[in-house]
């Protein structure tokens, strides 16, 4: 189309001007930009009398044109193109918005031309725009736009890439044309940051520069000496922040691992940095400091190996005493976090990488380095301890208290790290604190944050010191009962969280039990800690199932109590339900089990049956969530309580300690049928009654699931009743939770006699009612399907005969799976492709004759299916597709290839994108390697990149292999 | 740190879906596309690796699987309970791919 400057101008007038006609003429003005006219109307329209809109518009046009159509320009045009821009970088010096596009467009062209064109162009810029020499132009707007260009001209190399298509062999050779210059550029810095009479904000926009052309990994050797003489800029406010950036991008770039020698001289100078950071302390100057702090944090993560081997060296150990000191008097910052500062919390990630890298050295280099590391850490423990005191209530709004709890989880992670370094001198370090802490609190009970925090720690390292300790830690649970809570409900619980998290260890030492049961229990009947109390009680019955044994009678009782007296939340309840369920599964007969689950599962059941009642009158929805707890309820305990679970094996470890494992089986019915077979009549009246509702469906589905995991082949006395309910859920409700329970019936009974053929009439029920109710409109089931079609694939590799068994179902189930290919749902589309897979590899077995005929007769479609979906359906799909195309190739490589050629016949099929030619391409690479799954999957991803473009893109490249 | 296997996850899969649609429907380049999708994999990956405080701990029945590649670890593990706090999760199956969390600079050498 034929675009003039006057057209441009009034579409970009009315652009801005009228909202209605801004779509339309947004793409004529983006088509006139993409043209090869816009060369010509750009010029005229940088013109100051013009509106800004159409100037910017203009500036933006020759960026893009420089910057993305560089082809279009005759080399007969280079000269007088760089003459224009730079006219018109000199006439719109004062204007912010246009002279940066301008800016930019000279940026761009330099990028082009540096290699053969221009070589000299960085010198010459320097040159051009001297203050001192450029007419026309204040020298200090000369000084800016001069620096303003060598800023741009790197920041642009980082996206020319992207940009202007210009491919990454090319970008190094162009970055190193660029990188040539940087000794002019370096002298120019040094000269302009020496001169007193220039200011501080162009001394700003010069550290910018410095900084941009330090990301070309300038060598540090010949930026070190302008670098250091930077370092007393750093006490003005508006310079400190680029000179740290300047600073930080020198000392960590990647050259330097090269240079370790002067990496390690440049951080000696850097120390240099102390005045500024004392200075700025004293000045209550949070912000400077913690640019100081961040600058040798990031020092101390990219040298951490060789300040660590510089550690072993006696010339270059003090400065490495002297960095890390640095960062725990940071760690060490006086005041509440994040209240009164927010500094402590930089050098968090160091201790991790100092102890990482320590563990990597050996022998006697590592036992040096811990050496030298051990006072470090054990004053970092003692920070922290002081840091994680918590504040007094109230002093923190909500968003701190967030803050405050992610410091102290950092808090809790790094003890572990110093746990690595200290081991045994931590947890006596530990203990000093804990008896310190005991006796304040003896004398001030008010005083229990210390105690708070020191128990904290203890918890935080409980799961690194597991089994391996044998004299801090009984030490430390020996004390327990010595602690003076006074009766302090905060200080009570963290103690309870901090003995559930040695449960483990307890394990190992089923001799200092006692020591903390007591607490625990004593915890379940208080209203304020059964939260922890239980979820402790839990940990140790769940990791000591064999070791708890003896205190089950205290347990027992108090958790009877605290389910008879406390008001509990249902998380607590279903705790306290797997502490009975765990603690009854292990040494107790019968008639005591059933006596205690008599007595405690009483009231629940008849609760059930009360609201089971109302239903018919419908529920409230407080009603409505009691019932769907209590079903929940039920659901933990039919996890936990199993008699065949646990038992003895014991051995000895070299140490003498006892060990105890679970394994073994005990005789009897178990408890858990003798109850299910109780409350079946309640359950399948409830289904009955609540067939439609999700909530209750779900959790009536996990408790018949948890207790078919736990029975096994015992559960087949309720079977009966569960055939019963399953049918009355499905057939009012697609959920996938009873497709989920069907799975699990039929991988346990499908090939057992007895039940076979009730397992048949369970799988036709599932698909009948799924062909029926979810064909008609598959995207509202994606889940039915999903789930039925996971249930098949599981029937397919379990129990064939019961699928085969029903010859009718067996085409529509196909089509079922093929029409389920093009679903958006990425789980629905992987189960179709288990589905079909597994069909088409079961189809050629002559006992399940059934099969092949539908494949045979329905290869064409669900070829083509593939192809559409291929080229159409979210690429992460892709594998699935894949390992279909390779079952069909396996199974039925020459009817594919007929089929294949009947697809390419059809031209109008996925065009336009995909050709005749790429079809047939396409059918090659599939029928050549029909052998190998990964060549397959790679012609289906070059099919997929065809049909949306991609193909021969950096994007496409990049993404095929994303699935 | 820009590891790319962030992008096969839901956000990433829908981002890459977005992006697909709008290169075929050329409302934006693919060389856009491919900037987007790198600026995805630092901001994840620094998210992330900065912004995530929450503590999830997990137990696994059955470790049935681990291997250590490319400094990738992987671990398939079964009936695994996780716990947050005093809230739990279960699931039947678990795939981890774990890969070195610090700097990249750092990883370099």
């Amino acid at each position: 189309m034929e675009v003039s400057a006057e057209q441009v101008e009034q579409a970009v007038v009315e652009f801005y001007r009228d909202p209605v006609a801004k779509s339309g003429l947004n793409t004529w003005l983006m088509q006139a930009q993409h043209s090869r006219h816009s060369w010509t109307f750009a010029w005229p329209l940088l013109d100051p009398r013009k509106p800004e809109e159409v100037q910017f518009f203009a500036g933006n046009t020759v960026y893009m044109k420089v910057s993305r159509y560089w082809h279009e320009v005759p080399k007969e045009e280079y000269e007088p193109l760089k003459i224009k821009i730079l006219n018109l970088i000199a006439q719109y010096s004062n204007s912010k918005v246009v002279l940066n596009r301008l800016v930019k467009s000279l940026g761009a062209y330099v990028i082009h031309t540096i290699q053969h064109d221009w070589t000299t162009a960085i010198q010459d810029i320097i040159t051009m725009f001297d203050p001192g020499t450029v007419p026309g132009i204040e020298p200090s707007t000369a000084l800016n736009l001069l620096f303003s260009i060598l800023t741009i001209i790197p920041e642009e190399l980082e996206t020319m890439q992207e940009a202007m298509s210009i491919n990454s062999k090319d970008k190094q050779v162009i970055t190193a044309a660029v990188r040539n210059s940087h000794q002019s550029v370096l002298s120019l810095i040094s000269q302009v940051m020496q001169a007193a009479q220039i200011s501080n904000v162009i001394k700003e926009v010069v550290l910018k520069t410095l900084n941009a052309w330090l990301k070309l990994s300038l060598p540090l050797s010949e930026t070190r000496d302008l670098l250091v003489a930077l370092i007393p800029y750093s006490n003005y406010a508006l310079l400190c922040e680029p000179v740290m950036e300047a600073l930080r991008t020198a000392v960590t770039d990647v050259g330097t691992y090269n240079i370790p020698n002067t990496v390690m001289d440049f951080v000696t100078q850097m120390l240099r940095l102390r005045p500024v950071l004392e200075e700025a302390q004293h000045a209550n100057d949070e912000n400077t400091a913690s640019l100081v702090y961040s600058l040798f944090t990031s020092v101390v993560e990219c040298h951490s190996r060789l300040l660590l081997q510089c550690a072993l060296q006696a010339e270059h150990q003090a400065t490495v005493v002297q960095v890390v000191a640095l960062l725990l008097q940071c760690a060490a910052t006086p005041g509440q976090y994040p209240t009164d500062e927010t500094t402590s919390n930089i050098p968090f990630a160091v201790w991790f990488t100092i102890q990482d890298d320590i563990m990597t050295f050996e022998g006697e280099q590592q036992a040096e380095l811990l050496q030298l590391f051990q006072p470090v850490y054990l004053k970092l423990v003692d920070t922290f301890i002081q840091k994680s005191l918590l504040p007094p209530d109230n002093a923190l709004s909500a968003e701190e208290k967030e803050m405050f709890r992610c410091y102290r989880q950092d808090i809790c992670d790094t003890y572990m790290y110093a746990y690595y370094v200290l081991r045994g001198d931590m947890l006596s370090h530990l203990e000093v604190h804990l008896k310190d802490a005991v006796v304040k609190m003896q004398s001030d009970p008010t005083d229990w944050r210390y105690l708070e925090a020191v128990l904290h720690a203890y918890s935080s390292v409980a799961e690194t010191v597991a089994e391996t300790d044998n004299f801090y830690v009984p030490r430390f649970i020996q004390s327990i009962p010595q602690i003076p809570f006074s009766d302090n409900i905060q200080l009570i619980s963290v103690a309870l969280t901090t003995l559930g998290a040695y449960a483990d260890w307890l394990n190992y030492h089923q001799d200092h039990m006692h020591h903390v049961i007591p607490l625990m229990v004593e915890g379940l009947v208080n209203a304020s800690l059964v939260g922890a109390a239980s979820q402790a009680l839990r940990d140790l019955t769940l990791e000591c199932p064999l070791t708890i044994s003896p205190f089950s009678q205290p347990i027992l009782t108090s958790c009877q109590r605290a389910l008879e007296q406390s008001r509990l939340d249902s998380a607590e309840t279903e705790r306290i339900m797997t502490i009975i369920s765990r603690v009854l599964s292990v040494g107790k007969d019968q008639p005591t089990i059933m006596t205690y689950l008599n007595a405690t599962l009483t009231p629940y059941i008849s609760r059930l049956s009360q609201l089971k009642d109302l239903m018919g009158s419908g529920l409230s929805r407080e009603q409505h969530n009691e019932l769907v707890s209590l079903l929940k309820l039920l659901s933990c305990m039919s996890r936990h309580l199993n008699l065949n679970n646990t038992a003895v094996e014991e051995d000895d470890d070299e140490d003498g300690t006892t060990r105890r494992h679970s394994q073994a089986v005990s005789g009897g019915p178990q408890p858990l049928l003798l109850v299910l077979q109780q409350l079946m009549p309640l359950l399948s009246a409830i289904a009955s009654k609540a067939s439609t509702d999700q909530e209750v469906i779900e959790a009536l589905c996990k408790l018949l699931k948890n207790s078919i995991s736990t029975l096994v082949d015992d559960c087949v006395a309720i079977l009966p009743a569960i055939l019963e309910i399953i049918p009355q859920l499905y057939e009012a409700s697609l959920n996938p939770a009873i497709l989920d329970l069907v799975k699990q019936l039929v991988i346990l009974f499908g090939r057992e006699g007895s039940q076979e053929a009730n397992m048949g009439v369970l799988l036709r029920m599932v698909t009948t009612t799924t062909l029926s109710r979810a064909s008609t409109d598959l995207w509202a089931h994606t889940d039915a399907v999903h789930g039925c079609l996971a249930l098949l694939t599981a029937s397919f590799k379990k129990t064939p005969n019961l699928v085969s068994a029903h010859h009718n179902h067996v085409a529509p189930l196909f089509h079922l799976g093929v029409e389920a290919l093009k679903l958006p749902e990425e789980g629905t589309v992987r189960s179709a492709g288990h589905f079909l897979s597994s069909f088409i590899l079961l189809s050629r077995d002559a006992s399940i004759g059934c099969l092949q005929p539908v494949v045979a007769h329905n290869t064409e479609t669900l070829l083509r299916t593939l192809m559409f979906c291929i080229c159409n359906s979210p690429r992460h799909s892709l594998s699935s597709f894949s390992d279909v195309l390779s079952a069909l190739c396996k199974m039925y490589g020459d009817d594919l290839t007929r089929t294949f050629k009947t697809v390419q016949a059809d031209e109008s099929f996925l065009s336009p994108r995909v050709t005749a030619q790429h079809k047939e391409e396409f059918a090659k690479k599939v029928l050549k390697n029909r052998g190998s799954k990964r060549r397959i999957l790679e012609a289906v991803t070059d099919l997929a990149l065809i049909g949306r473009g991609l193909a021969g893109t950096d994007y496409g490249a990049q993404t095929r292999g994303f699935h | 740190m820009t590891y790319q296997l962030y992008r096969n996850t839901t956000l990433g899969n829908t981002l890459q879906e977005s992006l697909d649609e709008l290169i075929q429907i050329q409302q934006i380049s693919p060389n856009l596309a491919l900037r987007v999708l790198l600026q995805f994999d630092r901001a994840i990956n620094q998210a992330l690796a900065t912004k995530v405080r929450t503590k999830i701990s997990f137990k696994a029945s059955k470790l049935n699987t681990y291997r250590f590649c490319d400094n990738v670890w992987t671990f398939l593990m079964s009936d695994v309970e996780f716990k947050e706090v005093q809230d739990f999760a279960q699931v039947d199956k678990l795939k981890i791919v774990a890969c070195d969390g610090r700097g990249e600079d750092t990883r370099q050498r």
